[in-house]
């Protein structure tokens, strides 16, 4: 029986942990690897708990994160740093996309 | 991130240029691996610009065969690289290194010792006193003494201050002053004369200890003796004893003239201001003038007032003078006077030319012209003031040296009584 996709893009198990997380009211990225994206403004993004860096281009950042990948839209885009689980990244920020 | 920041410039970083069709991969192999990396751009097809240590540039070479990439080094930041640049002009940081730290050692010591509100008391005296107790310029800021103590040390040694404060500011010391309205009169435990100041007739006389020489109505002369420091011992039987010798103390009044003289001409050119009036500035660097702004002045005739700065810096006063001269034009004017106006303004300037000498707390009696003489072109007056004044003053001696005997004086009858 083949396996159902999930909305999330999470194995089920993690599924799982998250709506029980819900349900006890605790906050769900504490419980599972999920990514976290921080605007600070206009200028600056922070993305936790990525799985790498896939392209970047002058306007466009794109970073994998746990079910899936969250493309920066942004001109005069700059890398200020890559750490193992965190990317911080400049620039004049129009849009945020998680696909 | 402004301490990575730091950090990454404490350790030395390079900045690189990458051409690499496969970003990701190595983008992976470096968090893998370890190797930071920051500041990353796109720059240009398949290529983008990064930064990293150092010591990851080096261990960046085996990912970049195995990723088909190339490098191309731009620059090298950071201090070590900085250091190694220095390295050739060491003279150079030598010798920044010497200054700074020969400043740091000077201003270790106190050089300058300000002394600000004495009057009576010079700083030259003051400067000795501070000497005596063991401050002066050139002394070692940990060696100082405390500011209060200092203070404390400084009054005991100058009776005449009232108030004192130390002051340390680096290499400065400042030393506030107050001085006692009156300096405090010396010790009365060393004999002394009350002598007239000036010539006078007595009109009043307050012996407190002394013998007193001369009486109310007496007239004396500048130095006489009013009262006697030597008292006449009182022996056994009528025989004279031996002399005993204090500081004569008492209040001695006299009436004393003063004569004024003053001319003034029937006709006078006076200067008169216009009000019109220009302003010179310039520096003044020794002999040396360097002008602020235009110097010369548009008027044939004029008086000047002059205002000079210091120039300073922070604590340091620059042997460089700032002057303002405030030029006034004048015109001349004459002045006519009658005989009678001549005559009475002479008369009350020879009135104040001889109450020059007059104290405040001493009182004009009386003023007579003694003199009137018109010459074609001007009055002259000759006044004089009477004043009561007084007239004592301390006049100190040394009892072996004295030449006088105590039988000089014979204060009353008592002593030559049958």
């Amino acid at each position: 029986m083949p396996k159902k996709p999930n909305p999330s893009g999470l194995p089920r198990w993690q599924e799982r942990l998250v709506t029980a997380a819900q349900r006890l009211d605790l906050p769900e990225d504490t419980w599972v690897d999920l990514p976290r994206v921080y605007l600070y403004g206009k200028h600056h993004v922070l993305i936790e708990n990525h799985r790498g860096v896939l392209e970047v281009a002058p306007d466009r950042l794109r970073v994998a994160v746990t079910g899936g990948e969250i493309i920066v839209e942004a001109a005069h885009l700059i890398v200020r740093y890559i750490l193992p689980d965190e990317i911080l990244a400049d620039g004049e920020i129009s849009k945020v996309i998680y696909q | 991130m402004w301490n990575e920041h730091l950090l990454h410039f404490l350790r030395g970083y390079v900045v690189l240029r990458l051409r690499t069709l496969r970003l990701q991969r190595l983008l992976q192999q470096c968090a893998q691996d370890g190797i930071l990396v920051w500041d990353l751009q796109h720059s240009g097809h398949n290529e983008y610009t990064l930064s990293l240590s150092t010591e990851d540039f080096l261990r960046l070479r085996p990912l970049l065969q195995e990723t088909h990439s190339q490098i191309h080094l731009v620059s090298k930041k950071g201090l070590p690289f900085l250091l190694r640049q220095w390295r050739r002009r060491w003279p150079l940081i030598a010798a920044v290194f010497a200054f700074v730290s020969t400043v740091i050692l000077l201003s270790q010591f106190v050089w300058i010792i300000q002394i600000s509100g004495n009057h009576t008391y010079t700083a030259a005296e003051l400067r000795q006193l501070l000497q005596e107790a063991g401050v002066h310029p050139g002394i070692a800021r940990w060696s100082l003494p405390q500011p209060e103590a200092l203070a404390d040390e400084l009054l005991q040694r100058a009776p005449g201050l009232a108030w004192a404060e130390v002051e340390q500011d680096g290499i400065r010391l400042h030393v506030h002053v107050a001085e006692r309205a009156e300096r405090r009169e010396p010790s009365l435990s060393k004999p002394r004369n009350l002598v007239a100041i000036q010539d006078g007739v007595i009109t009043k006389m307050v012996v407190i200890r002394g013998t007193p020489m001369v009486h109310v109505g007496d007239h004396v002369t500048t130095g006489q003796v009013l009262i006697s420091g030597v008292i006449a011992g009182s022996g056994e039987l009528g025989q004279p004893g031996m002399p005993v010798f204090v500081a004569a103390e008492g209040e001695v009044k006299a009436t004393t003239w003063y004569t004024g003289r003053a001319s003034i001409p029937l006709h006078q050119m006076v200067e008169k201001a216009t009000g019109r009036t220009f302003q010179r500035n310039w520096l003044q660097i020794g002999k040396r003038k360097l002008p602020l702004g235009p110097q010369q002045v548009p008027f044939s005739r004029y008086r000047t007032t002059r205002r000079e700065e210091p120039l300073q810096i922070a604590a340091l006063v620059l042997p460089v003078t700032v002057v303002h001269e405030r030029d006034e034009e004048v015109t001349l004017e004459s002045i006519e006077r009658t005989a009678a106006q001549a005559r009475q303004e002479a008369v009350d300037a020879a009135n104040r030319a001889a109450s020059v000498h007059v104290k405040n707390n001493e009182q004009v009696r009386n003023a007579q012209i003694l003199r009137i003489t018109t010459t074609g072109s001007a009055v002259e007056v000759e006044t004089v003031v009477e004043a009561e004044i007084d007239i004592a003053a301390p006049e100190y001696f040394e009892p072996s040296a004295l030449p006088q005997t105590p039988s000089v004086p014979q204060p009353s009858q008592q002593n030559t009584a049958p």
